[in-house]
């Protein structure tokens, strides 16, 4: 059965983008699914099994923030794998997100190699 | 100014995948049709404006080569408008950690508008952005910080 990757963010562009550098980095036995800000996340989660979540921070109606979270106190989302994309380089902000649990924190633009590290050690 | 083109040109090639070449003269006025203007404020730490000046043709290159899997998807106005909204924050955040050295504060960038060019030429002040040459087109950006 395939994984499945949901991919969060509110510009399609960018959606767009990650769909692009996951076929590159030769992840074309997945199933994407797609979601413009949190709230349509959770719904996602708790509709399907999902492998892998790709996120945005800043984002209307639930922010990033706000999905990681909600995934994180919840026993049966907890463990889901989490990798943050996002705009801000703030350091101290990358360490908060580290510390809440998530999986790997990209800063756009990244090279496909990046995320294709980081989904590698998520795998192992 | 130097190294802020620099942040700009380098940050423009990889997300963008096109190429700029910095213009010699300064740009006294634009032909005002096609061009667009995705503007970003932050504030926290640090705050001020980021503008980026984008032709529609560079819009398009871009959205063509995204959508290069997928060619049956129409380029809508409405995606032209969101490919430089998230230009322009991704351009911001760069030029704002590269150049303002803000790796360890906190700041917010709000979420990018698209302005109208004669909002720009009402601001009046062309002498602020820096202007480059992408395949015969002008783009250009100007970051102010307060």
């Amino acid at each position: 059965m395939s994984k499945t990757v949901l991919i969060v963010d509110d510009s399609a562009t960018q959606r767009l983008m990650l769909k692009k550098i996951l076929k590159m980095i030769g992840l074309t036995d997945i199933v994407i699914k797609e979601a413009s800000n949190g709230k349509e996340a959770l719904e996602i989660v708790k509709s399907q099994p999902i492998s892998l979540i790709l996120t945005d921070l800043n984002m209307p109606t639930m922010s990033g923030e706000e999905l990681i979270a909600t995934l994180k106190s919840e026993s049966d989302t907890c463990n889901l794998p989490i990798i943050v994309i996002t705009s801000k380089g703030a350091e101290n902000m990358q360490i908060q997100m580290m510390e809440v649990g998530i999986d790997g924190i990209l800063m756009k633009p990244f090279e496909p190699e990046q995320l294709a590290t980081l989904i590698q050690h998520i795998g192992e | 100014m130097e190294g802020v083109q620099e942040a700009f040109i380098s940050t423009f090639e990889e997300t963008a995948f096109q190429f700029l070449n910095p213009l010699e003269k300064p740009v006294q006025e634009y032909d005002d049709i096609g061009y667009f203007i995705g503007r970003c404020r932050f504030d926290g730490a640090i705050n001020g404006i980021f503008d980026l000046i984008i032709h529609e043709s560079t819009v398009n290159e871009y959205l063509e080569f995204l959508f290069s899997d997928e060619p049956e998807t129409e380029i809508t106005d409405e995606l032209r408008s969101d490919s430089v909204k998230e230009l322009s924050n991704v351009l911001c955040g760069n030029m704002i950690s590269k150049c303002v050295n803000a790796q360890a504060s906190e700041y917010k960038i709000e979420k990018p508008v698209i302005l109208a060019l004669s909002s720009l030429a009402d601001a009046g002040d062309l002498s602020l952005y820096s202007f480059f040459e992408n395949s015969g087109k002008v783009c250009g950006f100007s970051f102010l910080v307060n």
